[in-house]
């Protein structure tokens, strides 16, 4: 129930796995669907599911849209995520609402992959990266306007940058790419007025890396550019109390049209929407944060054709509904527990200090059988932050369940059995507590006692407080395992908290391999190179489990029938892509 | 109690007394309700965490600056102590400022303003059914005293306070917004229908699912006081003049057991706004309650305290309102007590 | 006991009786109805005194009726539907829900009993004395209690458990902060009216310690209606207890109780698929909840004259 339980986002993989409704079960329903015509052909894999979409997503994608509903025809859209108070800012979550992907426009494209698209850019007409990363151009199109009519201008793409890094609502990948441009440190101590590596030319902006930013091309195709005007009088401090996030305005394909917070927020179509004016208004039903408790109610009685969930239960309570399409979309979301090596306050050693009790634990849990029963198989058992796909290395140990090999490493770490090890979590939701009653039963099969409790209030420092000396600790924090999630926009978001005095890193003391390992990763923006680097830490992490990854969670999205045509690409719905929505039909 | 004293004489006013008595009642809400903000005021202060930390997502508050914590807990004004914070908030209320929601800055009142008309609708509508329902079927059982249908209204009554309330409104969802697919699954308006007969679909199954969890109640209330008339010596002399059993129960018996059952309803809306938490989050009904549910949660202080205090103030308008009618009907009460 | 008091009792039993004749003369025809629903009442009572005992004793010897712990989690038989095995099925994580309704009975009832309990004799407790001894004290209990009732209860209850925190014991600690008010009104009140009878201005003239007078003397007398609100409140927790549950605010989850379990069947797949898991342990609850209030409803009408039928 904690108002703000918001977990940072994920990404697309290379396999989409597509699942239509779900399980064999449904397999005839999704037959008779795709015999329809209905859902996009992107849709109609195996049911069985594995690995089917990998060529699936472009073809076809021109038929479907000749038979539309006749333009000007204006249909209704329903989704969630609507806002009970107030629209939430886009800068820290950028796409887990719905308003905040039709709202507002950024300066690039993504793909569904979230890879930026090169070329020509969203708002930016076309962008350049140099070679060895250090500068960033952008050109903006011509002719680009607010909701209300004012223009975009190349002053705005800078002020917009500036401020963010004052505000306290900025998402960590924004953030270090920000502050790797130059001059922006002394912008944000005060001694200089504008970040110096920000230079604007009519229509152009440049930016000059004083760092590498290894994730400055995503920064742009998520970070949704803001009017000026309506904000520069705004404390950035208390950005999101702004009287503009009562109604936003933005400069997306959608606008906003009425608002009744707490009770539904029409999206209407902008016409000035340089990319084509949509034919449909969108009603969003409110739900906070990225759990909509209505979810199954508002789908089966039609008040729900656009999106996406993490609960299994609520994908099983929807298959077999007439109309309604489930995608299984496989994001970077891992589920781990957080691994707490530092001493104790009273200076004795904590019981996970020993890598060899860390194995044991992970051999003791038998995430296959676990995620079967509660997930259906929906979820995959990890063996790394980092999810299956190409960013991994393969041959990782799966640290397979086995529970003698689980003992025996516990008789070699001298385990003590008396020893209780304390548990928390913060996630209220039931499978949460069903999970730490599994997980418990396992470890008691080995001969490890642990307690869970649930943790609330001030969350920032019971879980994240780093602790005075990051080499030989005291724990600043008092557990010794951290039920989490951790999500991920760009794969060094995974590791970098793992660096030596990082400001979050309650649980692990200075590792000099580690750090170096990190570095690594961070050292490039050349693809290729981060890859290899990331596959060294993956091989590290595998090997010291310097903190234990449970599961990859996938996402569902659901769409139903009464989306005719257009929806071709399916990618990460809580971050912004290419979705094309301004040309999607609807019944 | 009640009954006692309204059954008595009614319209005997006893001119000064009863007029000092009622502005000292009135002026007695005014410590109370001190009191109890300040009681409020101080078991905020005492949940763990401060607003802040409800906020933002605890990850990014962890990697803020210290300077950008501070700054942001000197924009809430949490750096006083909790006296001074407390009275800074008492003198803002009393020169009509009731500040901005913590979590979006928007002004507590418009908040209030836009909240509480959907609880106010929905409370008077399970008000209404619970109190025709009630009263009907509890004269009804009365008059029949001891029948079949006095005894199956008897047991389905105590069935109807039996089963928790959430539950009861998820069945009905599932039955009759899922299966036969009669009503909306939840939410109080279609867009862009202001009035209120589009509304009536949604309000239906809330509301009556509010309103025949209390009919029980009224109903057992409405039964006694109808048997308690019905054996006063008026009733007697109307029976024994002859005329007919409807119009002795009717005119006279119903009229005058009606009268505590009211002053009960009266009583009980306050409760009722209050109470219908439950019901607003199964319903997805945009009201106070649910406001407050979440207010408190993210210790979002400006709205927990108007809210209470509205909580509060009807409460004890209610209580000191049936005090003074209680008074005003009833002799034996002392006034200067 | 006293003389006096016998003497109140006695002349009590005959206005009684003399109203019984009073009505009994005045409807004649349906002067057997009367005996009839009387005993009707008493009937329900009993049928609810039946199942509540039933209901209790299944929950205290939990232990002999199932061999399963509510808490082992067993993933290899999940949502099994009922069967000899397991009579009310297993849960999302393969626990015996019969097992779970027993335990988790313990719990709430637990929970709802002594919440009435702690409400009644801190109640009772302050209302008796605060009546007998009148005054200052009076005054400033009376108004204590009033901010007590004057804070919608779900609201302070909301604000104390994020004080102090989600545990079964803080629930009953906030039940009874919440509670103690009306049933100090109830007791204070009953012993008011006491008080003013002969015998215990003859006790005074005795020179009996007043606390003596006050709890062996009155206190007895003022009793009946002291254990109707115990019965009544401990439905009335039961549900609450379920409701906070509901609202995420209850006893912490892993704990099985009543409200726990059936919050744990609330999302629409389960209420359609797998009615095990929630159907009986709403039955149970509501017929738990239900014979308690016929039980209280019975002892009322037997121990209230004033109460009709």
């Amino acid at each position: 129930m904690r108002p703000f339980i918001i977990h940072k986002e994920d990404m697309v993989m290379k396999l989409k796995k597509v699942l239509s409704l779900g399980l064999a079960l449904a397999m005839t329903v999704s037959l008779a669907a795709c015999g329809s015509g209905n859902p996009p052909p992107a849709n109609t894999g195996s049911a069985a599911g594995s690995e089917a979409a990998g060529s699936a997503g472009g073809d076809a994608a021109g038929e479907v849209s000749g038979e539309t509903a006749a333009a000007g025809e204006s249909g209704v859209l329903y989704s969630n995520g609507g806002p009970t108070e107030f629209f939430e800012t886009p800068w820290l979550n950028p796409g887990t609402y719905m308003y905040n992907k039709a709202l507002y426009g950024h300066l690039l494209f993504a793909d569904e992959n979230l890879a930026p698209i090169s070329g020509e850019g969203d708002l930016a007409q076309s962008y350049e990266m140099s070679e060895d990363g250090t500068t960033l151009s952008f050109t903006l199109r011509d002719g680009i306007t607010w909701h209300d009519g004012d223009p975009i201008t190349a002053e705005e793409v800078q002020w917009n940058i500036e401020y963010a890094l004052k505000t306290t609502v900025l998402n960590s990948v924004f953030r270090s790419t920000f502050e790797a441009i130059e001059g922006a440190a002394s912008y944000v101590d005060g001694s200089a007025e504008h970040i110096s590596g920000i230079a604007v030319d009519g229509n152009n902006i440049t930016l000059t890396f004083e760092k590498v930013a290894p994730d400055a091309l995503l920064t742009f195709t998520q970070f949704a550019l803001l009017p000026q005007k309506h904000l520069k009088d705004t404390d950035p401090i208390s950005l999101q109390q702004a009287k503009y996030f009562q109604s936003p305005i933005g400069s997306g394909p959608f606008m906003v049209g009425e608002v009744q917070m707490n009770n539904y927020t029409i999206l209407k179509p902008f016409e000035g929407y340089y990319g084509g004016t949509p034919t449909f208004t969108i009603h969003l039903n409110p739900s906070a944060g990225d759990s909509d408790a209505n979810f199954v109610t508002n789908a089966k009685a039609g008040k729900l054709d656009y999106a996406y969930t993490k609960n299994i239960a609520d994908v099983k309570a929807l298959e077999g509904t007439p109309g309604l399409t489930i995608d299984t979309v496989n994001v970077r979301y891992t589920r781990l527990l957080y691994l707490n090596k530092f001493n104790k306050q009273d200076g004795s050693a904590a019981p996970l200090a020993d890598p060899k009790v860390r194995q044991a634990i992970a051999y003791a849990l038998d995430m296959q059988s676990i995620l079967d029963g509660i997930f259906e198989g929906a979820a995959l058992p990890a063996n790394s932050l980092t999810p299956d796909g190409a960013d991994k290395i393969d041959g990782l140990n799966n640290y397979d369940y086995d529970p003698e090999k689980a003992r025996a490493l516990l008789a070699e770490a001298n385990w003590d059995p008396n020893t209780e090890l304390d548990v928390v979590y913060y996630y209220t939701d039931q499978m949460t507590q069903d999970l730490m009653a599994i997980i418990q039963q396992y470890l008691s099969e080995v001969g490890i006692k642990m307690n869970a409790r649930l943790v609330e209030g001030d969350l920032a420092t019971i879980l994240w407080k780093a602790p005075e000396d990051p080499v030989n600790g005291p724990s600043a924090v008092d557990w010794d395992m951290c039920y989490a999630a951790n999500a991920a926009l760009s794969l060094h978001e995974y590791y970098d908290r793992y660096a030596t005095g990082y400001s979050i890193n309650s649980h692990t003391p200075s590792d000099p391999k580690l750090d170096e390992l990190i570095a690594a990763t961070n050292a490039s923006v050349d693809a290729e190179v981060q890859k290899k680097a990331f596959f060294e830490l993956q091989k590290y992490e595998n090997e010291t489990l310097f903190e234990l990854p449970l599961y990859y969670q996938p996402i569902f999205l659901l769409h139903s029938d009464k989306i005719e045509s257009g929806m071709d690409k399916i990618g990460n719905p809580q971050f912004n892509y290419n979705w094309n929505i301004q040309n999607w039909k609807i019944k | 109690m009640l009954k006692r004293s309204f059954a008595a004489s009614f319209g005997f006013l006893r001119g000064e007394k009863m007029a000092k008595y009622t502005v000292k009642k009135i002026l007695g809400i005014i410590p109370m309700l001190l009191i109890i903000t300040f009681i409020i005021y101080w078991l905020l202060d005492l949940t763990p965490g401060d607003p802040i930390s409800y906020l933002m997502d605890p990850e990014a508050l962890a990697r803020l600056s210290e300077s950008q914590v501070a700054a942001l807990r000197a924009q809430y004004g949490l750096d006083d102590p909790f006296f001074i914070r407390y009275f800074k908030w008492l003198g803002r209320l009393l020169q009509g400022d009731f500040g901005f929601s913590s979590a979006s800055g928007v002004p507590v009142i418009q908040i209030m303003a836009e909240r509480l008309p959907a609880t106010l609708e929905l409370a008077v509508a399970a008000l209404c059914i619970s109190t025709i329902l009630g009263s009907v079927l509890g004269v009804l059982g009365a008059i029949n005293k001891g029948s079949i249908g006095d005894n199956v209204l008897t047991v389905a009554g105590m069935i109807g306070v039996s089963i928790p309330q959430f539950f009861f409104g998820v069945c009905a969802i599932l039955i009759f917004a899922l299966h036969l697919e009669w009503l909306p699954v939840g939410g109080r308006t279609d867009p862009e229908v202001v009035n209120f007969v589009g509304r009536i679909k949604y309000m239906i199954m809330p509301a009556l699912v509010l309103g025949i969890s209390m009919t029980a109640g009224v109903m057992r209330y409405a039964r006694s006081s109808m048997l308690d008339t019905m054996n006063k010596d008026y009733i007697k002399t109307a029976r024994s003049k002859g005329l007919p059993e409807w119009r002795v129960n009717l005119v006279h018996g119903f009229r005058v057991s009606l009268t505590p059952v009211i002053v009960l309803v009266g009583f009980r809306l306050p409760t009722l706004i209050a109470g219908s938490v439950v019901i607003e989050t199964v319903f997805q009904w945009p009201g106070i309650g649910s406001a407050f549910n979440s207010a408190v949660r993210s210790q979002n202080y400006n709205l927990v305290m108007m809210l209470a205090l509205l909580f509060v103030f009807m409460t004890l308008f209610a209580s000191t309102l049936v005090d003074i009618l209680t008074a005003a009907l009833d002799p034996r009460v002392k006034l200067n007590g | 006991m006293s003389a006096s008091s016998k003497n109140a009792r006695l002349n009590r039993k005959f206005d009684q009786i003399r109203r019984m004749e009073e009505s009994g003369e005045l409807q004649k025809k349906k002067s057997g109805n009367r005996a009839l629903r009387k005993l009707l009442n008493n009937r329900l009572a009993i049928i609810g005194g039946v199942i509540f005992l039933l209901i209790l004793l299944a929950c205290i010897a939990a232990p002999l009726l199932t061999s399963y712990s509510p808490k082992a989690v067993d993933m290899k038989s999940i949502l099994k539907a009922p069967s000899s095995a397991h009579l009310f099925g297993t849960d999302k994580i393969g626990r015996d829900v019969f097992a779970r309704v027993l335990y988790g009975g313990r719990m709430s009832i637990a929970i709802g009993f002594g919440s009435a309990l702690g409400c009644a004799a801190i109640g009772v407790l302050l209302g008796c004395y605060s009546a007998y001894r009148g005054g200052w004290f009076d005054s400033l209990m009376v108004r204590i209690s009033e901010v007590f009732m004057s804070i919608p209860q779900l609201i302070l209850v909301m604000m104390l458990v994020a004080i102090l925190g989600q545990s079964a014991k803080n629930i009953v600690i906030i039940f009874v902060i919440c509670g103690w008010g009306s049933c100090f009104r109830m007791a204070r009140s009953q012993v008011l009216s006491i008080r003013e009878e002969e015998y215990v201005q003859s006790l005074k003239v005795f020179g009996l310690n007043p606390f003596v007078i006050c709890y062996k003397h009155i206190l007895p007398n003022a009793l009946s209606p002291i254990i109707v609100n115990v019965t009544l409140s401990t439905a009335m927790f039961i549900l609450e207890e379920a409701a906070l549950s509901f609202l995420g605010l209850g006893v912490p989850m892993e704990i099985p109780t009543w409200g726990n379990i059936l919050n744990a069947a609330q999302d629409m797949y389960t209420l359609q698929n797998n009615w095990w898991m929630w159907l009986p342990t709403g039955i149970v609850v509501s017929l738990f909840v239900m014979s308690i209030n016929f039980m209280g409803d019975g002892i009322r009408d037997t121990t209230d004259p004033t109460q009709q039928g």
